[in-house]
């Protein structure tokens, strides 16, 4: 045999697929208990879509195809933006909306991993404090269903710096390195390039006062309020004091700290952003926030938030903190016949798949013996017989098969 | 309190470093210069010390492997890691710069070849000057490139020029200044908090 090495990251064994879809089908359950219906968006998607809304995917982490026509698709690099535009297209549709999708980026030149699966809702037309609240309640309840003990929401709120910033002349590319200076939370650099700038004083003490808006969020809201320099950014306090007054009545405010300092790269993030951290391990395995203004983008205006779970991460953190336990064995009873009694044992495993057990069937004449399942049946000509690795049982028919074997199971 | 994972670079800061952390009330008992130990913790048991190649820290923290990291900024700037970069500590002050002849061709043409230990930082700087380049990583010796005819120009950090000099060759352009940096990974920022805010804080207190 070929052996074949490949920087591609390897597939996951059936017993880690298991893993990884019973940890989906929580998030999953979870999400429609608060209202939410499944959506599925197409792999290839257009090209220009994602090149020309503004604030999205960088172009070159974009996995680009070309089809026969000469048309450039990109493989989904997000499921947000399709989502959102099919919402805005169609008059008439639901609002409350999740998905569980694989998108495809190559981060950095190097990047070995190209395709993450993705958990992830998106509810349209309600802007106000309590659709924020109950976002960040959902993320909180998703990360407890899959028993993290400790994590933090961080919640940050993107309009309050864009209205800090807006009083800034800052050229494009001033504003860019702004960003990244206050998104490291770098004070020392921070400081002298305001310095450089020809601004009032007041809005350079409150720049250089965002990275270090962060922790408990009572006192970072009381520091945020003594440096507000406009009526909105008042109003974007507003809007985070209600938020956290909200998640209390959740009963979820130990879970989430503030951090005004925290920038998404997906700029089109309008209002109040959030990412989730669990303790041990080092990158977000949730992130979102509100984006009121990118369906206007595609001819219609809808406020919307929403928030994606990395479900690799996620993953990757359980097995971290080793809170899998084993799947069931695939199978639970194995059949075993011989020519004679081949159309007995048969139609007994189809009636047992019919009741739901999990069956593989073995003809002894042409097949190695190995057990793999709890339970064996034997057909013989003269008499049938069901054990396990202490007892065996005689039975007549498939009925009475199904019920042994249901007894069995709810006592072993 | 949670114990604290702190990356330190092997090198000519380490003993700086060291000496921060005493200042600031962190102290190795068992750490000597000649050691070759490469994991320490302190006398109270809060913070684990693990020394690294200087280029590694940044990976090791942006990975969560370190929860924190002393490094030089030209590191941080080479491998480009998503971490926070809390405090100036002041140590090993230098810049980076471009060096080469003074009659050579002009810093503005397209195509010249850069050398440099910090293939990533050059390119960038000269993106924003709007030039291509091409570049060769080289691993030490830099300076021999321009001589040599490897190259056209290097991008190195320079403390006092006076390699630059003995090898006939002058700084042609200043880039950004280089100093050690205190990094912290984002999410031990968010989830051990508490002991990560106590050690910035220790260390801002040993910085005055």
């Amino acid at each position: 045999m070929r052996s074949f090495m490949s920087s591609v990251e390897g597939n996951l064994s059936p017993s880690d697929y298991q893993l990884k879809n019973s940890l989906i089908t929580t998030i999953k359950n979870r999400f429609r208990t608060y209202g939410y219906q499944e959506t599925g968006t197409k792999t290839f998607q257009d090209y220009d879509v994602y090149s020309s809304v503004i604030g999205t995917v960088h172009k070159q982490n974009m996995i680009k195809t070309i089809d026969s026509s000469g048309e450039v698709l990109v493989l989904r690099p997000d499921v947000t933006i399709p989502i959102t535009r099919r919402m805005a297209a169609d008059e008439e549709t639901d609002d409350r909306l999740f998905y569980v999708e694989n998108i495809f980026r190559q981060l950095g030149e190097d990047s070995q991993n190209k395709e993450f699966t993705q958990a992830g809702v998106e509810c349209f037309g309600e802007n106000a404090s309590d659709s924020d609240a109950e976002m960040i309640a959902l993320a909180v309840h998703v990360l407890q269903d899959l028993k993290f003990e400790h994590f933090k929401i961080e919640i940050g709120h993107a309009g309050f710096f864009k209205d800090l910033i807006n009083e800034l002349p800052l050229s494009d590319l001033e504003s860019e390195k702004l960003q990244e200076l206050i998104q490291s939370k770098n004070m020392a650099e921070v400081g002298p390039f305001l310095e450089e700038l020809q601004a009032e004083k007041h809005v350079i003490n409150a720049v250089k006062a965002i990275p270090l808006l962060y922790g408990d969020p009572k006192r970072v809201l009381e520091k945020a309020e003594s440096i507000i320099v406009n009526d909105s950014m008042k109003t974007r306090i507003d809007n985070l004091k209600y938020v956290y007054g909200i998640l209390k009545a959740y009963g979820v405010e130990n879970s989430v700290v503030f951090d005004l300092g925290l920038i998404n790269h997906m700029n089109y993030y309008s209002g109040i952003i959030f990412q989730g951290y669990i303790t041990g391990y080092s990158k977000p395995v949730l992130m979102g926030g509100r984006y009121d203004h990118l369906a206007e983008q595609f001819g219609r205006a809808t406020p919307a938030i929403g928030f994606g779970c990395i479900v690799d991460d996620i993953f990757k953190a359980q097995k971290a903190s080793r809170q899998l336990t084993e799947t069931d064995s695939p199978s639970q009873l194995t059949i075993r016949y011989d020519s004679n009694s081949m159309k007995d044992a048969l139609a007994a495993a189809n009636y047992l798949r019919d009741s739901g057990v999990r069956v593989i069937t073995e003809n002894t004449e042409n097949h190695n013996q190995n057990v793999s399942s709890r339970f064996i049946a034997q057909f013989k000509q003269e008499n049938a017989v069901l054990f396990n690795q202490q007892e065996e049982w005689h039975f007549q028919t498939a009925d009475e098969l199904l019920i042994l074997l249901k007894r069995e199971m709810r006592e072993g | 309190m949670e114990q604290i994972t702190l990356a330190l670079a092997k090198g000519r800061t380490a003993e700086d470093s060291i000496n921060l952390l005493e200042s600031a009330g962190i102290h190795f008992d068992d750490f000597t210069a000649e050691s070759r130990k490469l994991v320490f913790n302190d006398t109270t048991g809060s913070v684990k010390l693990i020394f690294v190649k200087a280029l590694d820290v940044p990976t090791y923290v942006e990975n969560g492997a370190a929860d924190m990291g002393i490094v030089g900024k030209d590191n941080i700037m080479e491998s480009q890691a998503d971490v926070y970069e809390i405090l100036d500590l002041k140590l090993g002050q230098c810049k980076f710069a471009v060096a080469g002849f003074a009659d050579h061709q002009p810093l503005g043409n397209n195509g010249l070849t850069v050398a440099s230990k910090y293939p990533a930082v050059a390119r960038r700087h000269f993106q924003k000057r709007g030039n291509s380049i091409k570049t060769i990583k080289l691993n030490g010796s830099v300076e021999l490139a321009p001589i040599i005819g490897l190259a056209d120009v290097i991008v190195d950090i320079v403390e006092t020029g006076t390699t630059l000099r003995e090898n006939g060759l002058e700084v042609l352009e200043e880039m950004d200044s280089i100093s050690t940096r205190l990094i912290v990974n984002k999410a031990s920022f968010t989830t051990k908090s508490e002991s990560v805010h106590a050690l910035i804080h220790s260390l801002q207190k040993g910085l005055e």
